[in-house]
């Protein structure tokens, strides 16, 4: 039996709310764990005033990489993108509730990071 | 099997530890000599001459003995090393001065990265040219007919593994070895790594003709920081001391250096003398055993675990072996190996998950990792059985189907 936080985090993986691309795509970023193999990839956009108004990404990874995606995703509909750069680590391992080794941070923070070399699309 | 004799399974009852090809628990008998040793007689072989020290000397060298007659050496044929690793780049440090721009070095697609490496470093370092031989996915073997067109006159080293660390394969040796045209290229060096070989079955260094073989100590039931470097005589002579140290030379004056005699002068620096005491006793403990014995029971796990395994619906990183495996590498379906790993772990069960440090395997698989299971000694079918328990109950809370 899994308990309802890794529930949650599976129910994540498996089934992710934000997964995909975005029409029109303003930013984009890619990232990866090279010791693991998590692939992780996100398509924004933002709109005239710098807000996100929509995200997602495409993960070849773990679960709990991919569902920390999906999670971060979520969480930053109507933020400015300007604060995309600052994220908190902390702040986001609290959002996946899990404890984790931190050979399993590296993969929850993974997303996170790759969004911090978030690029404007030509 | 032998689960009574590991202290680690008295103190973690509920430990169904199957990572041995990464390491390999203790038993009492190996944790105690090396306690007792410190406690009572320890000091720095082969430098004092007070009875404390000349005493220690009497052990290391005694111990050395053990260990070389186990894999059918000497003891002047064994260099001891902090580990396997080291040994690998002590042999490549040692003959660097041979290799030339546009010799040839053979390497294993299937390799652990330790035996991997040093050989991408010296051939960079050298300008060698480094030359991979490619195994066959359904095999997970290589093959005699991959490795006849690699070899040239160039070819100065060969460097493969006796078994897999991810696919538990076995070398065709017996294939391989008449293609190195021993006879008459005294300039060519082969090397085996046998750390994954060593703990699971018999094996004698005498029985592969070969320059040097190299087996981790911590992957046969001795302690950390000791790995064995095999060498025929005239291949130990022969290498450039890459350790350079205090208690590797006879005499140094400012410009002349008088070396010890092999093994000495390749083990600069203060020995592991608590780990080498310890390797002794692990090694008196496998003759305990048998290694015949230790190799019928891996077997028997081996066999067990893959017909359940299989049931189960893994896909298994071989799948079409013409042996039975030293170890069983697989993935499931829909679920990340670091999940795998880390649903069991969570419940007592420890398997290896990642790319088991052979990362151009994996990548010839496409595969961003792996699930690895190992059997030791103190494994049996209870450990087997928890073990399917597991994966079924991941299967079913991952929603997963066999």
């Amino acid at each position: 039996m899994l308990t309802p936080e890794q529930e949650v985090v599976v129910e994540r993986a498996q089934q992710p709310r934000f997964s995909g691309t975005v029409t029109n795509a303003t930013h984009t970023a890619t990232g990866a764990n090279m010791s693991c193999g998590d692939e992780v990839a996100f398509e924004l956009r933002v709109d005239e005033h710098g807000l996100i108004q929509e995200i997602k990404h495409s993960s070849r990874a773990c679960t709990i990489c991919t569902a920390s995606a999906d999670l971060l995703a979520e969480s930053l509909i109507g933020t400015p993108v300007s604060e995309v750069a600052y994220l908190s680590a902390h702040t986001h391992l609290e959002r996946i509730a899990l404890p984790l080794s931190p050979i399993r941070q590296k993969c929850a923070l993974l997303p996170l990071e790759t969004l911090t070399r978030l690029t404007a699309k030509e | 099997m032998q689960k009574a004799d590991f202290p680690i399974f008295q103190n973690h009852p509920e430990l169904v530890y199957l990572d041995s090809a990464a390491t390999t628990q203790k038993p009492a008998m190996v944790a105690d000599s090396v306690h007792n040793y410190l406690r009572s007689r320890y000091a720095n072989p082969g430098r004092g001459v007070y009875p404390l020290s000349v005493n220690a000397t009497g052990e290391i060298t005694k111990a050395r003995g053990t260990i070389a007659r186990f894999f059918g050496a000497q003891g002047s044929q064994l260099v001891l090393t902090a580990n396997a690793t080291e040994a690998l780049n002590l042999v490549a440090r040692g003959i660097e001065d041979r290799i030339q721009p546009g010799d040839e070095i053979i390497v294993s697609e299937l390799d652990h990265h330790s035996n991997l490496l040093p050989w991408i470093s010296l051939a960079k370092r050298r300008g060698a040219l480094l030359k991979w031989l490619p195994f066959n996915p359904q095999t997970g073997k290589v093959t005699a007919g991959d490795f006849s067109p690699l070899l040239t006159a160039q070819t100065k080293v060969v460097a493969l593994s006796l078994v897999s660390n991810v696919f538990g394969t076995r070398l065709p040796w017996s294939e391989l070895s008449p293609l190195l045209h021993r006879q008459g290229r005294e300039d060519l060096v082969v090397v085996l790594d046998a750390c994954q070989a060593a703990p699971v079955a018999p094996l004698s260094f005498s029985d592969y003709d070969v320059d040097f073989m190299v087996v981790s100590g911590h992957k046969m039931y001795g302690p950390s920081g000791v790995g064995l470097l095999l060498g025929k005589p005239e291949a130990l002579d022969t290498l450039t001391p890459a350790r350079p140290g205090g208690g590797s030379v006879e005499m140094v004056q400012k410009d002349q250096i008088t070396w010890k005699s092999l093994p000495d002068s390749l083990e600069g620096g203060t020995p592991n003398s608590e780990g080498i005491i310890g390797m002794a006793t692990a090694v008196e403990y496998l003759q305990n055993l048998g290694m015949d014995q230790v190799a019928h029971h891996h077997n028997q796990l081996i066999q067990h675990a893959r017909e359940q395994l299989t049931q189960l619906g893994v896909t298994w990183l071989v799948s079409h072996p013409d042996e039975l495996p030293a170890l069983l590498s697989f993935t499931i379906p829909g679920v990340h190996s670091h999940d795998v790993a880390q649903y069991l772990g969570d419940r007592g069960v420890c398997i290896r998950a990642g790319h088991h440090c052979a990362s151009p395997l994996h990548q010839r698989l496409n595969l961003p990792g792996s699930c690895r299971v190992s059997f030791g000694v103190y494994n049996d079918h209870d450990d087997v059985d928890a073990l399917v328990q597991a994966l079924t109950d991941l299967q079913h809370d991952y929603h997963v189907n066999a």
